[in-house]
């Protein structure tokens, strides 16, 4: 049983816990880079009494839409700390697999909701969402203001005027790498992407390279934690941005991430702090974005047609791809 | 013989909904269900016209890479020789109605496109690729109308 090897895990990290107990383990639909599991541990401490918290456990699976690295996200989550991006804190990694048979690592579980389409058109959410708009630019910037010294393992080019190619280089592999069909949309892409560079960013900054709105937890208050660092990077900040603007992140609402306009979006995220947004350099990388996009499906394609994973997910997600082939048709026409 | 498959992939979709969906206990559970139910319901989808749809695209990219061939000779470069190359090194046109060759013959079309993307798509504002201009637009729209045609509209609502 899960709970059972949880718990003994847990014994073994916690030395001052005694009755250690794991229950309401369940795994949370979607996540297709990573597993993503949510329990709750009771356990007795001396001068403590009884501890009961609740958990969320990332663990590697058996083949994913992204060839991440569970190391660095932990690394990550730990580096940034502390730093006024709110995020969950991390707590324990089994980097060898042993307790569970695949590498994974457990973090605090905070509150709130990530879904994406109730946040950017439920009523409900009509007053909070100015606020979590906000929040997500002014977090952004303190990403993108973040020392990036602080997590050796992270990915970087090998300057800043390198970045843009070195995001092309690495996408256009994985590409070639894993398409079981060829994919003209995506080679005129290429094409325009490699006409387009963008000026060089001032400096290499931290990316989180999927920062998305159902990237983050939100609740009445607002945002309570960024998630999903496994693509992060170092490497030009307007990636990000670009990102954020891309149609497949707008839920049915506004052009930024379903929450408020791209000109509010970009204002927001300058005056805290963030990187000058180039209005060419946005373009490019929205275009990026969505070739990004398709061929992290194009690996999940693979994944599922080569009986990697049993996960159903990665078969439907091959099915968005037309979308982003129309979207791509229309920025580079 | 009936069932067809597109009624025995229907009557699955049925069983598998009636008999495992009330079994179900969690949320992945039901969510893996539900991803389920959407590929049943894209499995059954052009099913039925696939082989004249492929004929019918495998013709049409014949016949932009053709003209993209008469507007490459047009072009004093050499990637524009190395494209027409790439069009003269094209498979003849498939006669058979079988599926796997005219998916043979489709990947065949769609790579020498991916091929010519690199003199392509810079005609537009690139002057001494101008004879490519025409082909560039009738290419992007044959592309806009195929990807319209592979939309699943459950996952664009």
């Amino acid at each position: 049983m899960l709970e059972e090897r949880i718990a003994a895990f847990l014994r073994e990290r916690i030395p001052a816990a005694r009755d250690v107990s794991v229950e309401g383990v369940a795994r949370i639909p979607g996540g297709a880079s990573r597993e993503t599991w949510s329990f709750d541990a009771r356990w007795r401490e001396d001068g403590a009494g009884e501890v009961a918290r609740s958990f969320i456990l990332r663990r590697d699976p058996p083949a994913s839409l992204l060839d991440s690295n569970n190391n660095l996200e932990f690394e990550l989550y730990s580096a940034i700390e502390g730093s006024g991006i709110p995020a969950p804190r991390v707590l324990w990694i089994d980097r060898e697999g042993t307790a569970l048979d695949r590498p994974f690592f457990i973090m605090e579980r905070l509150p709130g909701a990530t879904d994406g389409r109730t946040l950017a058109t439920a009523a409900a959410f009509a007053e909070v969402r100015p606020k979590v708009a906000r929040q997500k630019a002014e977090a952004l910037a303190r990403i993108h203001n973040f020392d990036i010294a602080r997590v050796p393992s992270l990915d970087r080019p090998a300057s800043p005027a390198a970045s843009a190619a070195h995001e092309i280089a690495r996408w256009k592999s994985t590409m070639r790498k894993d398409m079981l069909e060829p994919q003209p949309v995506l080679e005129l892409a290429f094409s325009w992407l490699k006409r387009h560079l963008p000026p060089p960013p001032a400096r290499l900054a931290l990316v989180h390279a999927d920062y998305r709105t159902g990237n983050f937890l939100y609740d009445a208050s607002g945002i309570t934690g960024i998630l999903d660092w496994e693509m992060a990077h170092a490497g030009d900040p307007i990636e990000d941005v670009g990102w954020v603007m891309m149609k497949s992140w707008r839920w049915g609402g506004a052009e930024a991430g379903g929450l408020c306009s791209r000109d509010e979006f970009i204002r927001m995220y300058e005056e805290a702090g963030g990187a000058k947004v180039d209005r060419d350099a946005l373009k490019f990388w929205e275009v990026f974005g969505n070739v990004k996009f398709a061929i992290i499906f194009i690996t999940g394609t693979r994944s599922i047609v080569e009986g990697k994973t049993p996960d159903l997910l990665l078969a439907l997600t091959a099915f968005i791809n037309p979308g982003l082939e129309l979207e791509l048709l229309e920025l580079i026409a | 013989m009936r069932p067809y498959p597109e009624e025995i992939l229907r009557a699955l979709a049925a069983g598998v909904g009636a008999h495992f969906a009330p079994e179900l206990r969690s949320d992945y559970a039901r969510a893996q269900f539900a991803f389920a139910m959407m590929l049943f319901t894209i499995a059954q989808q052009g099913a039925d016209t696939a082989v004249p749809d492929l004929i019918e695209e495998n013709r049409a990219l014949r016949a932009l890479l053709a003209e993209a061939r008469e507007g490459l000779a047009q072009v004093d470069r050499d990637d524009a020789r190395a494209g027409i190359g790439v069009v003269d090194a094209l498979p003849a046109a498939e006669t058979s109605l079988k599926l796997t060759d005219l998916r043979r013959e489709n990947d065949a079309l769609r790579d020498a496109v991916g091929k010519l993307a690199g003199v392509i798509e810079p005609a537009a504002d690139d002057a001494s690729l101008a004879p490519l201009r025409g082909v560039r637009e009738r290419l992007y729209a044959h592309l806009r109308a195929d990807a319209q045609r592979r939309v699943v509209p459950i996952l664009s609502a």
